[in-house]
């Protein structure tokens, strides 16, 4: 902005020059701006003038363009459409945008500068928060401390082979008498399980034929099975999550030190009797090893503080220990930590905290075993089928596998319901398929030499082996045949295998089933009557079908085999004296007859009929002595 | 409704192309029949800019067109853009200059002459076309001695750009816009009005 323009002598004051007129002119000049240039041009008549010649300036270059343009008016007419082919070219050889170039757009669109801006610092400043809160110490929640606990358990049993978990624990009751030191080995693979107390200046296992548990111990051990604790592992993470998930859950905190993290779980009211109100987990954040518990138990009347705290831990080899030795193997009894405890809680120094939990006896497991075999052995479905009976610790007993259709399942299931202390756990294929489907399938892999192995075994009425010439004389003499005589010869030869094979394999199945019983039922002297007579007719029963198997057997061989046998061997009667020996002796004479009968099919040798006729008579003579 | 008669925001003629109508015609499969409807609507002005530019009619021509594609690729490819006169101003600008480059003659398009021979309008009276040749010819010699920015000021500002669009097209300030016209004015009110 100047305040004169030189050679205008008598012009005082601010003027615009010729930018700020123009400016003006063109409406370009800002609203205070144009104002003043406005009010000026009212009062000055040189400014006025200088409007005028820049008005005519523009007139004069706007009649050159003008002109200009007339030589120039613009496109021929010709250019529009070699404009559209030239865009239709264009457009077919360019690639559509993708959809990221699309959304940019759509961004770039709704977002003005200024935007862009405060968008790009608010993903800066929330990325710098995420940042701090990942680094940031956050206080472990009660989920959290139990998994990383639970975790470092495991890794710390599976470096070990065949671990025993070794744990000395100091345990007191307060106010309730001197700590007593409480050391237990767990053997994790096969569950056996020894415990050894210190208490009083002395030391000394506890077990069924050993000396009492201290009243602490044996009140532990009551309120641990009544609160789902693992009495073999009570300072565990697993435990103590296993006691937490049973529980209505009152409050919860979780308290951090410098070196332990503790875990404080308060169970909702109303409290049953003897059941644990608070418990407190303590963990040591160095290892994520559980250190300490402290339980807070509802007890007649009064609340009682137990407090565990460990004094050593470690996982052991079982080859380095010698402290199951004398323990006598049975698993059966040591499957569950309840059972391997329940003798201990016979202390009848120790009042008693709780009703003793409504467990089945052995006697009525054993004859729910037996009656649950029994519907099993009606149905036939101890044959082969892929079903067993099995114990789930001392609690019950289950009837699980896999059975073809879902008729069978009914069919098992309307029969073995109402069995007391027996469950269920039947699947059908089809259930099991679906239930293993998120895991990834195994393909089944069918090799070429594992198709020819089959097709092998397979008897077939034309290929040439030993056995097969003598057969085809059998059953179609020794003339020349036809060749319709021939295939029906054939045919007679297949069938003939084909009933050997079924006859001995269901022989094997009996075999299989009575083997099993005579195991499981050794001794059934205090049994009910009523399962001393199940079990008696099922084995009675198997030992008729597998007379008849034998019987089948002899009928078809003999005529087919003695004439290139010759006269047998005459076969000793059976020596085994007791039972179980008896069936053992029928089992594997039946077991050998499969296996021949296999072989004979095979075409291995003429040798295997005489050994086939051989057994065969041995079976008979096995199952006559059983039959006596 | 045509899109861009929507897309004109203000009375300056510009040619605002907004999100909205840029989602719509990316979102459409006729960008290309956009296109050449904007192509029917700013040829000519263009078509003017670049003759004035280069001074070849033919090649002037081309760059026109070229000029439309370069506004269909960049549509395609999800360029942002707002006001599309004087991008396209700018596009044509850059591509007569890299023209004249390439022939030589930038140096000497900027130097001399304007390449436009002067044809003077038939006038009622030979008095009247004497003084309008003369009054042509001058102001060709006038803006010849213009600087290359003042003239390219003058005719953008001719096609009806603001001093904003102005200066979007040639990269320059508004106030530098205003220097470039107010002193091309000036020199042309003193050298053409006095005459």
């Amino acid at each position: 902005m100047s305040n004169k323009r030189g050679k205008n002598w008598f012009r005082f004051g601010w003027h615009p020059n010729e930018e700020e007129l123009l400016m003006c002119l063109d409406g370009e000049a800002g609203e205070r701006q144009a104002a003043r240039v406005r009010t000026h041009l009212e009062g000055c008549w040189a400014c006025r003038h200088q409007r005028e010649k820049l008005d005519r300036a523009i007139a004069n270059f706007m009649e050159y363009c003008e002109v200009e343009a007339q030589s120039a008016v613009g496109l021929p007419p010709h250019a529009t459409a070699q404009f559209a082919e030239r865009l239709r070219l264009t457009a077919a050889t360019q690639p559509k945008p993708g959809a990221l170039a699309r959304c940019t757009t759509i961004l770039r669109g709704q977002l003005t500068e200024r935007r862009l801006v405060l968008a790009a610092m608010t993903i800066v400043l929330l990325a710098s928060l995420a940042l701090l809160w990942v680094r940031m110490e956050r206080p472990v929640s009660a989920q959290e401390l139990l998994q990383r606990t639970t975790q470092a358990e495991t890794f710390s049993i599976s470096r070990v082979g065949e671990p025993v978990i070794y744990r000395k624990l100091q345990v007191k009751r307060v106010g309730g008498g001197v700590p007593i030191t409480w050391e237990s080995w767990s053997d994790v693979r096969r569950q056996q399980f020894r415990q050894r107390i210190a208490d009083e200046g002395k030391v000394r296992f506890l077990g069924a034929n050993e000396t009492e548990s201290p009243a602490v111990i044996a009140e532990l051990e009551q309120i641990f099975r009544a609160n789902h604790f693992d009495l073999q592992c009570p300072l565990s993470a697993s435990s103590f999550a296993e006691w937490r998930n049973s529980i209505s859950t009152r409050a919860e905190t979780v308290a951090e030190t410098k070196d332990e993290v503790s875990l404080t779980t308060l169970a909702r009211e109303p409290y049953a009797s003897h059941t644990i109100t608070a418990a407190t987990l303590i963990v040591r954040k160095r290892d994520w090893h559980a250190v300490a518990l402290r339980l807070q138990v509802q007890g007649e009347g009064e609340a009682r503080t137990y407090e565990l705290n460990e004094m050593a831990y470690e996982v052991l080899p079982l080859q380095a220990l010698t402290v199951f030795a004398d323990l006598a193997p049975t698993p059966a009894l040591l499957a569950t930590p309840s059972a391997a405890a329940a003798p201990v809680a016979t202390a009848a120094a120790v009042p008693a905290l709780l009703p003793s939990v409504a467990l089945p006896s052995a006697l009525a497991l054993q004859e729910a075993e037996i009656a649950a075999l029994y519907v099993l052995h009606q149905q036939q479905a101890d044959l082969g089928e892929q079903l067993e009976v099995v114990r789930d610790g001392n609690r019950q007993i289950v009837v699980r596998g896999l059975v073809e259709k879902s008729e069978r399942k009914l069919q098992l299931t309307n029969a073995l319901r109402g069995l007391a202390n027996v469950s269920l756990q039947l699947q059908t294929v089809e259930e099991a398929v679906q239930q293993a489907k998120p895991s990834a399938p195994t393909p089944v892999v069918i090799d070429e030499a594992m198709t020819s192995t089959v097709t092998s075994t397979k008897p077939a009425a034309t290929s040439a082996n030993p056995l097969q010439q003598k057969l085809v004389e059998h059953f179609g003499g020794r003339g020349p045949l036809s060749e319709a005589e021939r295939q029906a010869v054939n045919r007679k030869v297949t069938q003939f295998y084909h009933a050997i094979e079924t006859d001995a394999s269901a022989a094997l199945a009996e075999a299989w089933a009575l083997r099993r019983l005579s195991e499981r039922f050794a001794a059934n002297g205090d049994l009910k009557a009523t399962s001393q007579q199940r079990l008696h007719e099922i084995i009675n029963n198997h030992v008729a079908r597998l007379q008849q198997r034998a019987r089948s057997l002899r009928t078809r061989l003999e005529p087919a085999l003695l004439p290139l046998t010759g006269a047998l061997p005459s076969v000793p009667p059976a020596t085994a004296a007791t039972r179980p020996a008896q069936v053992l002796a029928i089992f594997q004479a039946v077991a050998q007859v499969h296996q021949l009968s296999d072989r004979l099919i095979a075409g291995t040798g003429l040798s295997v009929a005489r050994e086939l006729l051989t057994e065969l008579a041995r079976l008979e003579q096995a199952l006559s002595a059983i039959e006596k | 409704m045509k899109f861009w008669s929507a897309s004109i925001s203000n009375e300056m003629g510009e040619l605002w192309l907004d999100s909205r109508l840029l989602r719509e015609m990316q979102g459409t499969t006729r960008l290309e029949q956009k296109v050449a409807e904007l192509f029917e609507l700013l040829r000519d002005p263009l078509y003017r800019y670049l003759c004035r530019l280069i001074g070849k009619r033919p090649e002037a021509e081309d760059l026109t067109q070229e000029t439309f594609l370069r506004l269909f690729d960049a549509l395609q490819k999800g360029h942002a853009m707002g006001n599309v006169r004087p991008w396209l101003y700018r596009v044509a600008h850059n591509l007569a200059i890299d023209w004249l480059r390439q022939q030589g003659r930038l140096e000497q398009i900027e130097e001399d002459t304007l390449p436009f021979a002067a044809v003077v309008d038939a006038a009622p009276s030979a008095e009247q076309r004497l003084l309008a040749h003369e009054r042509h010819h001058r102001l060709q010699v006038v803006l010849s001695g213009l600087s290359p920015q003042q003239r390219h000021c003058l005719f953008l500002r001719a096609e009806g750009l603001s001093y904003r669009e102005v200066g979007e097209v040639l990269g320059i300030s508004i106030s530098s816009v205003a220097t470039f016209l107010g002193r091309a004015i000036k020199h042309i009110a003193e050298e053409v009005n006095e005459q």
